[in-house]
């Protein structure tokens, strides 16, 4: 005799459901899981950047937190400093500054002299930094000769008068190991290069060569006093737990809260890495949002074949409501089922994650940028656990709640048709809070961002809302153009399309959505590639030239060509140092007093203290670069004219300032700046807002001034020589040393090399999630026009018991289902192309991209692959015997 | 009119094979009407389906005006069922997503006849329910449902009407109702009826009862 199941009649019922529907059970399991397996990969990738930025980021500044000010720190700040931090916490002191260096060769020349040898004694502009025994905590520096420098090994500059040099400095100057230099009143011995620096001081004052020394040594040569133009930072290393985003988010709060209105500023190494690792955040953003894509993908496929399975089980339901099941059991029937589906998909999507995303670096070779390893992380597992699980219930919840209405009066009624009873009630809008929110939550989560998450559900609602209203319109249309023609397989396909009016408008809205994440794919990967690509897929320039005089500026143009074989100095323009002092008068505004070092918490409100209270370089010309796009207000009319009525405000001199910087201090067109130039006071008002792009290496300013001026003003200029092969640019370099030996150069071949080398890598990344999201985005659009097909089994059995000829029924389906697909995705195209705008313009702050193509191909790709599976799935139908298909539903007895 | 010589219909399942139609020899005329009774699991469906043309013999042939339809394409079937059988089922069919008038006039204009729609109300009005016209059979009771589904039928005038228990969804004055409509418009196009059932009352409206028993049709 069978025993009676422990479990409740509802989990029963929701086993014996799952278990006889083997066919739904897994084309919904596959469903699910392909989704959670982009998901889980994605946000594996996520992860793993997300460790190679913190790696990086601790490496680059060699710290957890800095804490620096432009001068000397003092010894009753740095005891207050001690006192906030952590128990356990190390600290070390770097200490940096711009000075002039000597060159004193003590070395044998070379047999062979150079053709033309910088002379004796020469001096550079070098940046001097000054280290501790403890540099650095994090990372290493590369010596030429003595390898990596961890922290506790830089004895040989900390304990002797020696130095270490950046590689151009010893072109510049002329010099080798064992060489000496002098700096200020002290004389030091080279005693190596530095062949890779990983670092930078808090500050970002990094152009110019460098220079390492001890802190002790740095005292001796006289540099370093209160007078003198100096940056001091006091580097901490919190402890290996603290030392993760989460963990230095409450130290750096408290040591701002310790510092109040001091004009300390303290950064934690991810603040640090936000300046450095632009590229890697545009990606890390972008996958964040495809993670969310993949995702969403993945739901409106649940939901859709989870319907159509309710709908073909509506009598069953109603059976079970009349043998007694009362609403909120039947609702638990399926809402078991849903769970029980989700944790078959969970389980299934884990155990391919660990078996695949370990091999993926293996599987995609030279694809992934260097040093990305992704792995399923506890976090990662736990959320795909908690989605997989409870998300599909979540999402279903509305179609759930529809299940109540089922009468169970229908069964004695004929005529009622397939499909769940629907009908719109505002009161129903409950039943999508729950997944919109947890979606909601789930996109902050993953953007790490209130705003980004916040505009990605906005802009699906919105989307949601324009696809109903569009499937409406077209059920109209139809209505109307129907009646003019008397084709019988048009006329079949679109009364089939205006009178399954819900599932045409579900359907309408599911394709179009899937078509719009599809197309935001490419679209994001354009504006993180147009982000990382330099104007017109220019290479990055070869040499950085500045501090240029004025009178040396002719000559240097003329020199440069034939030194380098024809290539000239680019983009020489004038810089002139000057400090903001009002913003529409109001000085507190410039210097940073209303803005409270205590109480910033987020990236934007650093930033703002960074760039006020500080001095700026500024240029003027009368054209732009093409790394720069106007974005509101016109660039300059002209030469500016000085008007004798001085108190004319539409005489003040135009500027146009740079999009993101005016943001960060609340500039607005017709803002008038005033800045403070050697003792001269200028205004100017702000005619234009520039989006620059920062990674083309053309001498960009936050703050440009129209020609007529700033002419007057003491100025040096700045230029490029654009990439040279090595031999070509040592030869230069040197050459220019000696004609020019107050001019500074920074060597950008090995930068602008690796910016390339992770551009392209990006890239190829790039395009490999896109289209492992077009292969989601396909098999969730076949899914639902499969089902879309099944749906028509008997209608189309009948047209064959009535006679019709299958060419017009395949014509008929056809059409049906090109009507559909073509306006959803053309539509969701359009909107796509919208989203993209304002995800370009909201979220990454970037230019907008305009590709035709891609939607143009998206909408016929995805339009083509809805008809051909309707044609599929028809023909798959005709080749069926009426009698197998519906038994004995044909003839019943 | 439709031949049937030495049928047998053979299922095979997994747990054996099914012998439902035996040997069956069977000739209908025009414009005769002809019962077949039989239980439950007699075999009645699989008839229907041989008859209609939906599905083949395993051994045997069908003729319908002398045309082998074992030997035709499904193609030919399909057109020569169009023009020559009228379907009525006991569930009705209807599409549920066109009205009473588009379910009529869809098989003519399959067919490709002219004035479909003039024609289809005709039918409907012959069937009392020129007051229908545009209702949608979720909007119609069972009974013209099934006047719906005979509109369909005999709207392109075919020389056979298979009947499968036309009236077993219905109450019995509904089903008594619906069984006059069917015979009289049977009568008026002089067509061939095929009525399969089980309710011997209903039987007693055709000159002629069969009854299906071990594969085999006996006179009753």
């Amino acid at each position: 005799m069978r025993s009676e199941s422990p479990l409740p009649l509802w989990i029963h019922l929701a086993w014996l459901e799952t278990k006889s529907h083997r066919a739904f059970t897994l084309g919904f399991v596959l469903n699910v899981c392909l989704g959670m397996i982009g998901f889980l990969t994605i946000d594996a990738f996520k992860s793993s950047i997300q460790q190679q930025l913190s790696s990086k980021s601790q490496s680059a500044l060699g710290a957890d937190i800095s804490i620096w000010a432009s001068r000397l720190i003092s010894d009753d700040e740095k005891q207050s400093i001690t006192k906030t931090l952590p128990p356990g916490a190390k600290v070390r002191y770097e200490t940096s500054l711009l000075s002039m260096a000597t060159g004193i060769p003590v070395t044998t020349p070379a047999t062979t002299p150079a053709p033309n040898p910088v002379p004796t004694g020469s001096t550079r502009l070098v940046e001097i930094r000054a280290i501790d025994q403890s540099f650095p905590f994090y990372g290493e520096l590369t010596l030429k000769n003595q390898g990596f420098i961890n922290t506790g090994s830089p004895k040989d500059v900390v304990d002797n008068p020696h130095v270490w040099i950046s590689p151009e400095l010893g072109i510049q100057l002329g010099l080798t190991i064992g060489d000496q230099l002098k700096l200020g009143n002290a004389l030091f011995t080279i005693t190596d290069v530095v062949t890779n620096d990983p670092g930078a001081m808090p500050s970002g004052l990094s152009f110019a060569p460098k220079i390492f020394v001890g802190q002790d040594f740095l005292k001796e040569t006289g540099l370093a006093d209160a007078r003198s133009r100096l940056w001091q930072a006091m580097m901490v290393a919190t402890g290996s737990s603290s030392s993760q985003a989460d963990g230095l988010e409450p130290i750096v709060t408290s040591l701002r809260q310790a510092l109040g209105k001091s004009d300390l500023r303290v950064r934690s190494h991810i603040n640090a890495a936000n300046d450095r690792n632009r590229a890697l955040i545009y990606l890390n953003d972008y996958l964040g949002l495809v993670a969310l894509v993949a995702l969403f993908l993945a739901a409106v496929g649940g939901s859709f074949l989870f319907q159509s399975f309710l709908g073909r089980r509506i009598t069953a339901i109603a059976t079970l409501a009349a043998l007694g099941l009362d609403r909120m059991e039947c609702r638990l029937v399926y809402g078991s089922q849903l769970v029980l589906l989700g944790s078959m998909a969970t389980v299934l999507t884990l155990l391919i994650s660990l078996g695949i995303l370990p091999q993926l670096p293996w599987l995609l070779g030279g694809i992934l940028p260097e040093g990305i390893k992704p792995a399923l992380s506890w976090q990662s597992a736990g959320i795909a656990l908690l989605l997989g699980t409870f998300g599909n219930l979540l999402v279903c919840l509305p179609i759930l709640h529809r299940l109540g209405s089922i009468q169970p009066s229908r069964l004695f009624q004929e005529g009622q048709g397939d499909g769940l009873p629907y009908s719109f009630d505002y009161k129903q809008l409950w039943t999508w809070l729950p997944a919109a929110a947890a979606y909601w939550m789930l996109a902050i989560q993953q953007a790490h961002s209130y705003r980004v998450g916040s505009l990605f559900i906005g802009i699906f609602i919105v989307a949601l809302l324009i696809f109903a209203g569009f499937g409406l319109l077209l059920i109209k249309f139809l209505t109307v153009t129907r009646k003019a023609t008397g084709n019988l397989s048009l006329d079949l396909a679109t009364l089939a399309l205006v009178r399954h009016r819900t599932g045409t408008i579900a359907s309408f809205v599911a394709i179009g959505m899937g078509t719009l994440l599809v197309n935001l794919i490419p679209a994001i990967k354009n504006i993180v590639e147009s982000e990382l690509q330099r104007p017109q897929g220019k290479a990055p320039p070869s040499l950085f030239l500045i501090d240029i005089q004025e009178e040396q500026k002719d000559r240097l143009t003329q020199l440069v060509p034939p030194l380098t074989g024809g290539v000239g100095l680019e983009n020489l323009s004038p810089l002139i140092r000057a400090r903001l002092t009002a913003i529409n008068g109001d000085t507190a505004k410039a210097s940073g007093q209303n803005l409270d070092n205590s109480g910033s918490s987020t990236r934007e409100e650093e930033e703002s203290e960074r760039f006020v209270n500080r001095g700026y370089n500024l240029s003027y010309r009368g054209t732009k670069l093409a790394s720069e796009t106007i974005t509101d207000g016109r660039f300059f009319s002209g030469e500016f004219i000085p008007d004798p009525q001085v108190s004319n405000p539409a005489k003040i001199p135009e500027i146009s300032v740079e999009e993101r910087f005016a943001s960060r201090l609340g500039l607005k067109l017709e803002d008038v700046m005033s800045f403070d130039i050697e003792g001269v006071q200028v205004q100017g008002r702000i005619t234009s807002l520039r989006k620059v792009k920062w990674t083309s290496f053309d001498p960009n300013f936050f703050v440009l001034f129209q020609p007529g001026v700033l002419e007057a003003a003491p100025k040096t200029y700045i230029g490029t020589i654009p990439t040279l092969s090595l031999e070509v640019k040592t030869q230069t370099e040197m050459q220019l040393v000696r004609e020019f030996p107050n001019i500074s150069m920074i060597d950008l071949t090995a930068t602008g090399a690796r910016i390339l080398a992770l551009a392209e890598q990006m890239s190829q990344a790039l395009s490999l999630m896109a289209l492992l999201t077009l292969i989601s985005g396909l098999a969730v659009l076949f899914a639902i026009a499969h089902h879309q097909a099944q749906k028509r089994v008997i209608e189309i059995t009948l047209l064959k018991i009535l006679g019709t000829d299958f060419g017009t029924i395949r014509i008929n389906v056809i059409l049906e289902f090109a009507i559909l697909g073509f306006a959803a995705t053309t539509l969701g195209s359009l909107v796509g192309i919208t989203a993209s705008w304002v995800l370009a313009s909201q979220v990454f702050e970037s230019q907008w991209t305009h590709d035709p193509l891609t939607p143009l191909a998206l909408a016929l790709g995805l339009g083509t692959t809805c008809t051909v599976t309707g044609f599929y799935a028809v023909n798959r139908i005709l080749k069926v015997k009426p009698i197998v298909l519906l038994g004995n539903a044909l003839f019943d007895k | 009119m439709l031949t049937l010589e030495k049928v047998t219909k053979v299922y095979e399942h997994q747990r054996g094979v099914i012998t439902v139609l035996q040997d069956l020899d069977f000739a209908v005329r025009p414009a005769e009407k002809v019962a077949i009774l039989g239980p439950s699991g007699s075999g009645k469906s699989t008839l229907l389906s041989l008859l209609s043309g939906l599905d083949r013999p395993t051994q045997g042939t069908v003729k319908l005006l002398d045309q082998d339809l074992g030997a035709m394409e499904e193609k030919q079937v399909t057109k020569l069922r169009a023009k020559t059988i009228g379907i009525v089922f006991q569930q009705f069919h209807l599409m549920s997503h066109l009205t009473a008038l588009e379910n009529v006039a869809l098989p003519l204009r399959i067919l490709r006849r002219t004035t479909p729609y003039e024609k289809a109300t005709q039918a409907l009005e012959q069937v009392g329910l020129g007051s229908r016209l545009n209702h949608f059979p979720h909007q119609m009771s069972g009974g013209e449902c099934q006047r719906t589904a005979l509109a369909r039928a005999i709207v392109t005038e075919p020389p056979l009407i298979l009947a499968d228990e036309p009236s077993g969804n219905l109450d019995s004055q509904t089903g008594d109702f619906v069984m006059k409509i069917l015979f009289d418009l049977v009568s008026q196009t002089k067509s061939t009826l095929i009525l399969v059932t089980h309710n011997e009352a209903l039987s007693q409206w055709c000159s002629r009862r069969l009854l299906l028993k071990g594969g085999k049709l006996h006179e009753v």
